[in-house]
């Protein structure tokens, strides 16, 4: 396939040639801080406050938005979080005095708090080292330039008035269509499997059903959703669903592990988005992390993929045995001309928490996460996204809240920001989570129902309690962005609502408590 | 005199992985100036778009079916 020059590029750009007839290149959401515009070319969701929101309405004709909560009271709020945390931070100094803390308070971020563990697994010492070095030089240079262009944002987010409340709906769901899928992966998180979630009480969710789902999230203002399963790619009516979402304003995209039904998604490739392919390694290491040979498969797919469509991808969970071929998946990815590569934390949920201690990433290796995804971008020239959960161990490397939150980095951000359903229709906060308890009457909440759950104070449960943390989150400078870390890990370690175990900076408040 | 609005954040791209939120962290490769130089970038696309859109809006007021959260906000029933 001929690559477009870069003046084709700018044109396309230009003229939003590349979206699907019924899409609307920008959408409108009003939210408490202000509100969230969608663009679609270029793809952002853009997040700007009050006075920002009322010039573009009052700039492109449109009647003045207007919020439930007075801006006064909205302003007061915040800053009474601010004072709150300041104190809180300032007691926990003197306990724990991480990196983050030491630097924020500082502002210095010169490196005085080295590491006493040696990462072992990935590379020689000099080499972690370098990683490392670079790592340092480049956050520096961005909080002195945010510091510089950018004097209004403070060095902690609490007075960023995005997370002052929850959103006023989810910014996309992730819908299991299905949970039938034959490829039978050793840690699939849905325990997918080849008659999926039919029994004989409760079948999986038809078309009607998700196009209903669909109604219900376009009335909630919801901007994207994400399809998966199970295998998605073998529904017939995968296309139509995808259509119905644009004409509901509503981006679909997709994730398929590429193994089924690929002569089929070739042809409605166009209707979506973006589609990424799981990938979780290259040649052996596929299987060392899925438990059986489908790299052959999945690298056709890609490619045939990549044929009809420009916005293809791959997802990569990060696992202990797979951590090492980082660099080699960016350069697959360069080669292949994909447009990004999204890492995925591997999570204890479905047949994944089935030695999920054995599989997940060690500490060292959360350590060198950041330093070695920023360096294997550099050189590959790669876009590289993470997963929510990952953001704790962004957060170690002390990139400063403001740089995080400008970019949209947020922690745990299930029920809130996201939230997933599963393949009969229940909603989660996430894709990993269990479905919120039972009612009074039995049943469990809907996502076809959303908006008559998202606003009831118990909703979604722990996942917006991250306020409420405990130490050493409570005192972190980052809680606002990270929230706590993955609500799915902390849970499978024992206690949902606790601090990511994983996290690094708990790791070692950890440590040191003993 | 109306104060002029900033963006709070942009995160970029589409996430169709459908078990959790993907964030871009290449921009911190280029640290802050490209964050900075992106911002004003997109305010200025959001402006063009945004009367495109509303043009192409007031043309296909009929299209039957269609949500749209801009004539949502002209009514102002989109309240947070």
């Amino acid at each position: 396939m001929r690559k477009p020059s870069w003046l084709q590029r700018v044109l396309d750009v230009a003229r939003d040639q590349r979206l699907p007839r019924d899409a609307q290149a920008l959408r409108f959401r009003v939210e408490q801080f202000g509100a969230i515009v969608q663009s679609l070319n270029p793809r952002a969701l853009v997040f700007v406050d009050r006075d920002y929101a009322r010039q573009w309405t009052a700039r492109n004709g449109l009647a003045a938005p207007r919020w439930a909560e007075p801006e006064a009271e909205a302003g007061t709020r915040a800053k009474t979080q601010t004072r709150t945390r300041t104190r809180t931070r300032t007691r926990a100094e003197t306990q724990t005095q991480t990196r983050a803390e030491t630097r924020a308070e500082t502002g210095t971020g010169t490196g005085t708090e080295t590491e006493t563990e040696t990462p072992t697994r990935t590379g020689s010492p000099s080499a972690t080292d370098s990683l490392t070095g670079i790592t340092k030089r480049v956050l520096q240079k961005a909080r002195a330039l945010v510091r510089a262009v950018s004097p209004g944002t403070a060095a902690t987010l609490d007075d960023n008035p995005i997370t002052m409340a929850p959103l006023s709906a989810p910014l996309e769901a992730h819908l299991q269509l299905t949970n039938r899928c034959n490829a039978g992966c050793k840690g699939c998180y849905t325990g997918a499997s080849p008659q999926g979630d039919n029994t004989s009480e409760n079948r999986e969710w038809q078309l009607a059903q998700w196009q209903r789902t669909i109604d219900e999230l376009a009335a909630a203002g919801v901007f994207h959703v994400a399809l998966g399963g199970g295998e998605s790619a073998v529904l017939p009516w995968l296309g139509e669903l995808a259509d119905y979402c644009w004409q509901r304003g509503i981006v679909p995209n997709l994730t398929t592990s590429g193994l089924d039904g690929l002569p089929a998604l070739l042809e409605i490739a166009d209707r979506f988005g973006q589609i990424n392919v799981s990938l979780d390694g290259l040649g052996d290491a596929y299987a060392a992390v899925r438990g059986f040979d489908g790299f052959a498969r999945a690298d056709a797919a890609i490619r045939a993929l990549r044929q009809r469509k420009r916005e293809i991808g791959i997802n990569v969970v990060v696992t202990r045995s797979n951590f090492t071929q980082l660099d080699a998946i960016f350069a697959y990815a360069k080669k292949q001309r994909l447009s990004e590569v999204e890492l995925l934390r591997f999570k204890p949920s479905g047949r994944g928490a089935r030695g999920y201690d054995e599989v997940r990433c060690t500490d060292a290796q959360h350590r060198l996460f950041l330093p070695i995804v920023l360096a294997g971008a550099k050189r590959h020239r790669i876009r590289v996204k993470v997963d929510c959960s990952y953001t704790p161990m962004l957060a170690f490397h002390d990139p400063g809240p403001a740089v995080l939150a400008q970019l949209a980095v947020f922690g745990c951000t299930g029920g809130d920001f996201l939230i997933g359903a599963k393949a009969q229709g229940q909603l989660t906060a996430c894709s990993f989570a269990a479905p919120p308890p039972p009612d009074n009457n039995g049943a469990r909440p809907r996502v076809d129902e959303l908006r008559s759950y998202w606003n009831r104070p118990d909703a979604f449960g722990v996942f917006r309690q991250w306020r409420n943390a405990d130490e050493p989150c409570r005192s972190c400078t980052y809680l606002s962005v990270c929230r706590g870390g993955c609500r799915v890990v902390a849970a499978h370690a024992g206690t949902p609502a606790a601090p990511d175990p994983e996290c690094p900076s708990v790791v070692r408040f950890r440590s040191s408590s003993r | 005199m109306a104060r002029r609005g900033k963006i709070l954040a942009i995160k970029w791209g589409m996430n169709p992985n459908s078990s959790s939120l993907g964030v871009d962290v290449t921009f911190l490769i280029a640290g802050a100036a490209m964050i900075a130089m992106a911002t004003p970038v997109v305010g200025a696309l959001l402006r063009i778009r945004g009367q495109r859109q509303v043009n192409n809006a007031l043309a296909s007021t009929s299209r039957a079916g269609a949500v749209d959260n801009t004539a949502d906000a002209s009514s102002g029933s989109n309240d947070a």
